[in-house]
């Protein structure tokens, strides 16, 4: 069995992108199981997608524990505490990642031995489309990994671009896209990982006190393995200049992001905000301007 | 036609083939997917029924109930605590006889909140007189769907009928399903046309009423259960026509390597699909092991589970659930379908996992063969639930604790 693992932000079309690869498998002739990993993100928040593909009838469910593959749809998702890629492959997981920077630049920024595809979306799409869809880009450059025909994977491109609403001229592009994306990356091996079996013997929990064993959190600066600093690739920068301290995006922050200073200015605390945008949208004098956070 | 689809598409396609007149909805996750995909095909007049918003799950299970009794036929989905929150409905359904299909998607119950499945949602239904069907795959959901409506409509029986599917694991999991011809179906399940309680203007009747006489009470009461009795006999009968015309046999129950097998697993639903794996795994270490997975759940097929675990050696019983202060809630239904047999197995031992979606893994099903073959041994069986739960899961509960402001937390 060969498995996918998708990484990218909700909105990219990381869902689609392992659909694309389902169904192209699927075509193809293959058993296959995909599935997105929801939890309680929004838009720009990271997200993961799972493909199954085999031979014979699948036994198994859920999340993909040591992936022959791993696709990451953009280098900022590699540097996370909670999602650093090398926590869960093993030596003989390749590595599939878009980005502007070179193959050898990577490995050392992330420190990784794995075999590593990369490939430019941006330099790729130019000329072709303006929006190029990232979920759509990443499959077919997976697809070509997996050894899929071409045929298969626009066919799978369109029935799923359809599925979820897209015009024709989109779809057009996006598979003009894929065909580029195909012909860039050269295939690798790609091999079934061993089993990520560990053995774990059984452990009958203690009662302990209430204090313990409600599910209430006592602690302050409690998410520690979620980077929420990394849910978004924009954060807002405040014109002090122009500010009148009406507060106004203290009082709409939803994660209590804000905090007022001495002087009464708001400060953003940017490991708490997430991007959302909303004191950007809320601010009645329009002084707060969203800027790229720093390549970490 | 095979196509992928997710354990949602496959019951709103079913519910499509099904051509259902009368859709009352209301959002929840996991289930939601169905109800945005069953709009969506009337919008785009694939299909033609009528989709109506309620403000809660209360008043659609009721909403339900009082359309189905004007002869539509009506289906609706939910999960977890929208389930729980149609509740007292769901009892005056099965007693008003209104033959409704519900979805319920599997979700493990507030608080802690989670969004994954267990099933203690679905079995906190078990007494209300609604069929239950879980099913493993989603070839099975979209079939069982279609499965469901024979059963309830069904005069001998005229009872709602839950479909369960596990959220996640089956809800937003793709898999090959075999879609049947539209007029295939319709020929397997004919047009509704209810011969009684059937509301119509120019033959008014009351339904639901009072009975202030308790043995009046009685009576319907034990009609409900003697009607869901018969749904064990009619679920076969609907079985062998199914698979007559599609192909494909869904049971009462169903076996993985079971014949020759010393020692059984009982489970249900979608996990079972990460048993067989293990078990195929014990086998080829030479442990003799095999699955009972339990279709039906009500009615309990008592007859069924004691003819296929009878002369087995030693069973276990996962609960994908938990009745706090007791253990697993189909324990003691598989023990005592087990009592009066000849060769009653040696010993019957009870495990509790998978709760909030926990992956079973395969160290947990060593630890069951292993518990199963020491009880054989002359290991004393243990007579509380064992939490299928391990070092490793403890060691992320510990650090999460600590984060959580508990301080270092000894197991």
């Amino acid at each position: 069995m060969i498995t996918v693992t998708l990484r990218g932000r909700g909105g990219q079309g990381i869902k689609t992108g392992a659909h694309v690869i389902g169904t192209a498998a699927f075509l193809s002739g293959f058993y296959v199981q995909d599935q997105p990993l929801y939890g309680a993100e929004r838009r720009g928040a990271p997200i993961s997608a799972y493909v199954r593909i085999s031979r014979q009838v699948i036994l198994d469910r859920g999340q993909i524990d040591n992936p022959s593959l791993v696709v990451i749809g953009e280098e900022s998702l590699m540097g996370m505490a909670s999602d650093n890629p090398p926590h869960e492959i093993s030596e003989s997981t390749v590595i599939l990642v878009n980005s502007p920077l070179s193959k050898s630049d990577l490995a050392s920024r992330y420190n990784i031995k794995n075999s590593l595809i990369v490939f430019d979306l941006v330099k790729l799409s130019s000329g072709i489309i303006e929006k190029p869809h990232l979920g759509i880009a990443v499959a077919a450059a997976a697809c070509k990994l997996l050894g899929l025909n071409f045929d298969f994977v626009k066919e799978s491109i369109i029935k799923e671009l359809v599925n979820i609403q897209v015009n024709r001229d989109e779809i057009a592009r996006n598979v003009d896209l894929a065909s580029k994306v195909f012909d860039t990356i050269s295939p690798v091996t790609i091999t079934t990982p061993r089993e990520a079996y560990r053995e774990s013997g059984i452990l009958e929990p203690k009662y302990h006190e209430p204090a313990i064993s409600t599910c209430a959190i006592t602690a302050t600066g409690n998410s520690m393995l979620r980077d929420r600093a990394q849910w978004s690739n924009y954060k807002p920068v405040i014109d002090y200049d122009k500010c009148t301290k009406c507060m106004v995006c203290y009082v709409y922050c939803p994660d209590s992001a804000y905090t007022i200073d001495s002087e009464g200015y708001p400060i953003v605390d940017y490991d708490a905000c997430k991007g959302c945008n909303i004191c950007k949208t809320e601010c009645p004098v329009k002084i707060i301007t969203l800027v790229e956070r720093n390549k970490r | 036609m095979k196509e992928l689809l997710t354990g949602n598409a496959a019951v709103a396609t079913g519910v499509r083939l099904c051509n259902v007149d009368y859709i009352p909805a209301y959002p929840i996750t996991p289930q939601t997917e169905i109800i945005e995909l069953l709009s969506r095909w009337i919008n785009e007049r694939k299909m033609i029924a009528r989709f109506v918003t309620y403000d809660s799950e209360h008043s659609m299970i009721t909403g339900a109930g009082a359309a189905s009794l004007t002869g539509a036929r009506t289906f609706t989905a939910t999960s977890s605590q929208g389930l729980l929150y149609a509740f007292e409905m769901l009892y005056n359904l099965s007693g008003w006889r209104a033959p409704i299909v519900l979805a319920n998607v599997s979700r493990a119950l507030a608080a802690p909140i989670t969004m994954e499945p267990d099933h203690n949602d679905v079995l906190a239904a078990r007494d209300s007189g609604f069929i239950q069907i879980h099913a493993e795959t989603c070839q099975e959901v979209l079939d069982s769907v279609i499965m469901a409506y024979r059963i309830a409509e069904d005069n001998r029986v005229r009872l709602p009928v839950i479909v369960n599917l596990d959220g996640f694991y089956l809800s937003y999991t793709r898999e090959p399903v075999m879609v049947p011809q539209e007029d295939e179906v319709a020929k397997f399940l004919p047009q509704y046309r209810p011969t009684f309680g059937y509301l119509n203007a120019s033959n008014p009747i009351s339904m639901g009423v009072s009975v202030l006489d308790s043995s009046a009470y009685s009576y319907f009461k034990y009609q409900i259960h003697l009607a869901s009795l018969n749904a064990l006999r009619v679920h076969e009968e609907v079985s062998s026509e199914f698979e007559k015309m599609f192909g494909r046999r869904h049971g009462l129950t169903d076996e993985y390597m079971l014949n020759d097998a010393d020692y059984v697993i009982v489970m249900t639903n979608s996990f079972t699909t990460m048993g067989k794996a293990a078990v195929a795994k014990l086998r080829e270490e030479g442990k003799k092991v095999g699955i009972l997975r339990i279709r039906m759940i009500r009615p309990f097929p008592k007859q069924e589970i004691a003819k296929k675990l009878e002369g087995k050696k030693a069973v276990a019983v996962i609960d994908q659930n938990i009745s706090v202060g007791s253990g697993g809630i189909l324990y003691p239904e598989i023990v005592s379908a087990l009592y009066h047999i000849k060769e009653r197995p040696g010993a019957i031992i009870s495990f509790v996992g998978g709760l909030g979606g926990k992956r079973i893994s395969l160290s947990e099903f060593r630890h069951i063969a292993s518990t199963l073959e020491g009880a054989m041994s002359g290991e004393a069986p243990k007579v509380q639930s064992v939490l299928l739960f391990t070092e490793d899961n403890w060691s992320s509960v510990k650090e999460m604790l600590k984060i959580a402001g508990k301080g270092d937390v000894n197991g």
